[in-house]
């Protein structure tokens, strides 16, 4: 029993790591011209390249034989230098196709040569919302209880509509009576979502610890009354919190991804679990950090709202919170 | 990273799951009294006996000297098995024997450490006084060298199980000049020495739990100082360690237990089935709760690898603590009326809900905790 990560694993953490801090600052100027012009869509050909959608497919799909703990750290990264959605959307379709047996269509996803995109069902309404879609070659449908691959020749009526997570852009769009693609549903989607509450958690894990750092640094350098504000407990303890749900919700994403690596009967669980946990660690966390920035908490310029609003469009794919409670509640523990 | 138990660790488990199914008492453990300290005594006794007692103490003194996976092993079979709390010896054996290990003189650790293990000596914490408990450094209790004694003079409180205490770790103050961390002293007093008088305070949960313990003239062998006169502060602070340690895996485990309990009672009851406030309320305590048990499991790969727990423990605690206080506080409004009757804080639901609310008192408040982790696990400026 080891909840450390390993030496291998240590190395993926450190290879995302700096790639994307480097090439991928959270800077409200890499959005200035809007998302689509934003330097990460210019970035996937080389995480493709690296090997970051091909990860944890195995060798006879092209992929890299990684577990589920290696994208589970490379998403905690992923996570917290803000990618767009086209990464998470790319290896899940990745998988999608590769588990249908579509081959030529896993390579071209796992290779970055076809790009991805998401698509999100309105809650109660018959519309889609899909993000980040401007020209990409697929869509992917993540439903509450199917995924479906789509031609974006499916979808119609789109039209830009104001996206709350400004580094992203949004469409709200029909999907046509009839439309065909590679789906899963019901039993037989069951790992391909295990995958993606477990990627999720993991992105949600990143932001939860970005706002964190950001916070701490903050206050330790800001002073007021003639001290640093972290000397109040107003924001010492508020920070305390801050650990304390990013070490909850980063140590439930480790178990979960080696509980769905090793196909253990609880993934179900462990992996919602995680997604409830990491969800309110983002939310929570982000919320506190606001708060202790003052004014520039406050200020479009400043980079902690990017990952509040970041984690309120991740908790819409998939299933979003009250679902997974129902969920997590009628588990048998 | 994993989640594997090695085949000598699966072994393990058969063992103890093997000699606590045949051995855990089957009566209810008395919630207070003679009987109580008779009743944890005896317990502590067989596992002596059965060659299990000091899980955690290195062999040289009796111990077992398991890893720490292995006592994570023994307290997940502990609880699953409903074996009963430590009680009286939790002193004794999760942080005075150790104490004495880390800091006594060979003459300390032969005349007690035996008997903490066979369940003949029970131990108390003589830590806080009514002015001093979470600036514990503040502390007055006076001890004055007369010879080759202390005469100690003061009064302390909270003093857990004192009633029934043998002996217990004291901190004096034996340099009244010194620099407040400096002037300390951990001391061994005989519960049993003249001048020392025991009253027992009755706790929220409604027993006589911890005592005011008062001091009048008590003399005490300065033999009985552990690790060094007025180096008291640093032998404390490996108490502390302890006492936050891995004997609190225990309580994790059990939290859990109890949760599942709720979940399972509110499953069966047909008028909650479209109560889907209280179901997602419920859900989401067991993705935290399922998070604390993963939270553990880190912390104990951190140990291994570290070969000492550090400062995340505060984490572990405060999150454990707020927990338990929610799980106490759903439980009884999934009671009902049911929650008007007041249960042991062993038992049923009520008790322990009452008893949770010392969960974020003792051994460290909240705050403290949230302040040690500001300092020492985010870095942040020291506050005051
Ligand atoms: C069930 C139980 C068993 C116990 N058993 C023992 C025992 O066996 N032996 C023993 O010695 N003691 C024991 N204690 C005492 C325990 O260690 C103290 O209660 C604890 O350390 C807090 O001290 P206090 O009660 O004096 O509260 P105080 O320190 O007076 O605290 C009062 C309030 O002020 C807050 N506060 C204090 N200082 C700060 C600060 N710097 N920053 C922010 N907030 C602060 C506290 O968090 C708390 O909310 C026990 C307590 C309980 C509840």
């Amino acid at each position: 029993m080891d909840l450390m990560p390993s030496p291998e694993e240590e190395q993926i953490i450190d290879m995302a790591r700096g790639l994307l801090s480097k090439e991928l600052p959270v800077d409200y100027l890499r959005w200035e011209e809007g998302p689509a012009k934003a330097a990460d869509r210019a970035l996937l050909p080389q995480c493709a390249e690296l090997g970051w959608i091909a990860l944890g497919l195995s060798e006879e799909h092209g992929g890299f034989g990684f577990g589920a703990t290696e994208e589970m750290l490379l998403f905690r990264e992923v996570g917290r230098a803000l990618v767009t959605p086209v990464l998470f959307a790319s290896v899940i379709a990745a998988r999608l196709a590769a588990t249908l047996g579509e081959s030529d269509l896993t390579a071209a996803i796992a290779t970055g040569n076809a790009t991805v995109s998401l698509a999100v069902p309105d809650a109660g309404g018959s519309g889609y919302f899909l993000i980040d879609a401007e020209g990409s070659d697929r869509i992917l449908l993540v439903d509450h209880d199917s995924v479906t691959l789509l031609d974006p020749s499916a979808f119609s009526n789109r039209s830009a509509i104001r996206s709350l997570d400004p580094t992203v852009t949004l469409e709200s769009a029909v999907l046509d009576s009839g439309a065909a693609g590679l789906q899963v549903g019901g039993r037989d989607a069951e790992p391909l979502f295990r995958h993606i509450s477990l990627l999720i958690a993991a992105m949600l894990v990143g932001a939860a610890e970005a706002v964190r750092d950001l916070s701490v640094a903050h206050a330790s350098e800001r002073t007021q009354f003639g001290q640093k504000i972290g000397t109040f407990q107003a924001v010492s303890h508020p920070c305390a919190d801050m650990a304390v749900r990013c070490e909850a919700a980063l140590s439930q994403a480790k178990l979960a991804a080696v509980v769905v690596r090793d196909a253990g009967d609880d993934a179900e669980f462990q992996v919602t679990a995680a997604r409830i946990v990491a969800l309110d660690a983002a939310l929570s966390n982000a919320a506190a950090a606001i708060q202790l920035h003052g004014g520039m908490g406050f200020a479009a310029e400043y980079p902690v709202h990017f990952y509040l609003k970041r984690a309120h469009l991740l908790d819409q794919v998939g299933g979003r919170i009250a679902l997974q409670l129902d969920d997590l509640f009628a588990l048998n523990a | 990273m994993n989640l594997d138990f090695t085949p000598e660790d699966d072994l393990f488990r058969q063992e103890v799951r093997a000699w606590l199914a045949d051995n855990v008492p089957r009566e209810v453990r008395p919630a207070d009294g003679p009987d109580m300290k008779a009743f944890d005594l005896a317990w502590q006794k067989r596992q002596y006996d059965g060659g299990w007692a000091g899980i955690a103490w290195p062999q040289e003194y009796g111990g077992r000297g398991f890893s720490t996976i292995q006592q994570l092993i023994w307290y997940q079979e502990y609880a699953r098995a409903g074996a009963p709390y430590v009680g009286v010896n939790f002193v004794g054996l999760l942080h005075g024997g150790p104490t004495l290990i880390a800091n006594g003189s060979e003459e300390q650790k032969t005349s007690h450490l035996p008997r903490i293990l066979k369940g003949e000596e029970v131990w108390c914490q003589g830590f806080s006084e009514p002015g001093s408990g979470s600036d514990l450094a503040s502390l007055r209790t006076r001890g004055e060298i007369d010879g080759d004694h202390l005469v100690v003079n003061g009064q302390k409180i909270w003093t857990s199980f004192g009633q029934f205490a043998d002996f217990q770790e004291l901190l004096v103050r034996t340099d009244p000049d010194a620099p407040k961390h400096k002037g300390i002293s951990w001391v061994i007093c005989d519960m049993r020495s003249p001048g020392i008088r025991v009253r027992p305070i009755k706790t929220i949960a409604g027993h006589p739990e911890y005592c005011e313990v008062f001091y009048d003239d008590v003399r005490i062998p300065l033999a009985n100082v552990v690790g060094g006169l007025n180096n008291g502060w640093r032998v404390a602070m490996s108490t502390l360690g302890f006492e936050r340690g891995t004997g609190f895996m225990a309580e994790q485990v059990r939290l859990a237990t109890d949760l599942e309990a709720l979940i399972a009672t509110v499953k069966a009851r047909v008028d909650l089935a479209r109560d889907t406030d209280i179901q997602r309320r419920l859900a989401r305590l067991r993705a935290e709760v399922a998070a604390l048990q993963a939270m553990t499991y880190s912390s104990i790969s951190l140990n291994e690898r570290r070969g000492a727990p550090g400062a995340e423990a505060s984490i572990l605690r405060l999150y454990h603590g707020l927990l338990t206080q929610r799980l106490g506080r759903m439980s009884m409004e999934i009671l009902g009326a049911g929650s008007l009757e007041l249960t042991d804080p062993e038992e049923g639901w009520t008790g322990p809900y009452l008893y949770s609310f010392s969960r974020t008192i003792g051994g460290g408040t909240a705050e403290i905790q949230r302040n040690i982790i500001a300092e020492r696990v985010l870095g942040l400026p020291r506050s005051r």
